[in-house]
């Protein structure tokens, strides 16, 4: 089971971002999600390594779909997460639940 | 061979042929300048390289050290071989009178050698050596070579009156003796994905 100290920054939020995109997750959308979303801009090479390294700790899961000549004849890489994905974001995320709970922060609506 | 599938070729060297394509077609997809499908190639290539070495530091570290050793071993044995076979060739030559000083065709032809071998079949080999003890991770080792290497020779310009200006061509340099080692890794690992 992954635990926080497992799953960096942006790992969590690469792991949100698949989960928000269902069925379209990859490499360009979950890009385009991370910066719509969030302040982050990461480069495309700083994402394919966390996304070869979530597939390595076995969060994610990756396939190749049909190929398209808008891509010149290139498949995308579709990612979903995995049960062990999802309970390691969750896990997570309950941990900044917990330590936000009792603080008043700019911005931020507690649950 | 057209510019999307030289793309194709460096990003193989560092992921596998599927992941590469898939990449190439995300970078045409996503960039609007040639200039920045380019650099998204270049940024995505080295943060792959260097993804794999962050992943085992100290491992591959440990493997690097290991090469780094092998090599210098090689190299102190090759030029005490070189020097003894020099010098029994040249006292042949000299107690047949067959020469006075040694011919200067074989010379060059016999430096040339030297340096073929010290600065290209070594390292060559130092690199399917490397690449052969990290499966899967065949270039991260060489990765940490280049960083060992760095930093030693870093360590060495700090020791005597400190010339940045040498310092920097040193470290520079070592980058350029890497290219074989590297290509004997890539070798190694093109070897692998191909089965």
């Amino acid at each position: 089971m992954p635990d926080l100290q497992t799953l960096g920054d942006l790992e969590q939020i690469v792991l949100l971002a698949i989960l928000r995109l269902g069925d379209n997750a990859y490499g360009v959308t979950i890009r385009e999600e991370i910066i719509a979303r969030t302040e982050r801009q990461p480069s495309p090479g700083a994402l394919y390594v966390t996304l070869d390294r979530l597939e390595e700790k076995g969060l994610v899961r990756s396939q190749f779909g049909d190929p398209t000549p808008q891509r010149g004849g290139r498949a995308k890489r579709f990612f979903s997460v995995s049960a062990k994905g999802v309970e390691g974001v969750a896990r997570s995320q309950r941990s900044y639940q917990r330590l936000l709970q009792g603080l008043k922060l700019p911005g931020v609506a507690h649950a | 061979m057209r510019n999307t599938q030289v793309a194709e070729w460096i990003l193989s060297l560092v992921t596998s042929p599927e992941r590469a394509a898939s990449t190439v077609g995300d970078l045409m997809e996503s960039a609007s300048t040639r200039a920045g499908f380019w650099l998204g190639v270049l940024r995505t290539a080295l943060s792959l390289l260097w993804g794999e070495f962050a992943a085992e530091p100290a491992t591959m570290m440990g493997l690097a050290f290991r090469g780094a050793l092998l090599e210098t071993v090689i190299l102190v044995a090759f030029v005490i071989c070189a020097a003894f076979v020099g010098g029994f060739l040249g006292g042949v030559l000299y107690l047949t009178g067959s020469a006075s000083e040694p011919n200067p065709a074989i010379r060059t032809v016999g430096w040339i050698l030297a340096y073929a071998t010290a600065g290209l079949l070594v390292p060559f080999q130092i690199g399917r050596w490397l690449a052969r003890r990290a499966p899967g991770r065949e270039l991260a080792p060489v990765v940490a070579l280049t960083v060992l290497q760095s930093a030693i020779t870093l360590a060495l310009g700090l020791l005597g009156p400190v010339d940045v200006l040498q310092i920097i061509l040193g470290v520079t340099a070592y980058q350029v003796f890497q290219i074989p080692v590297f290509v004997g890794a890539a070798l190694i690992r093109r070897q692998r994905l191909s089965r």
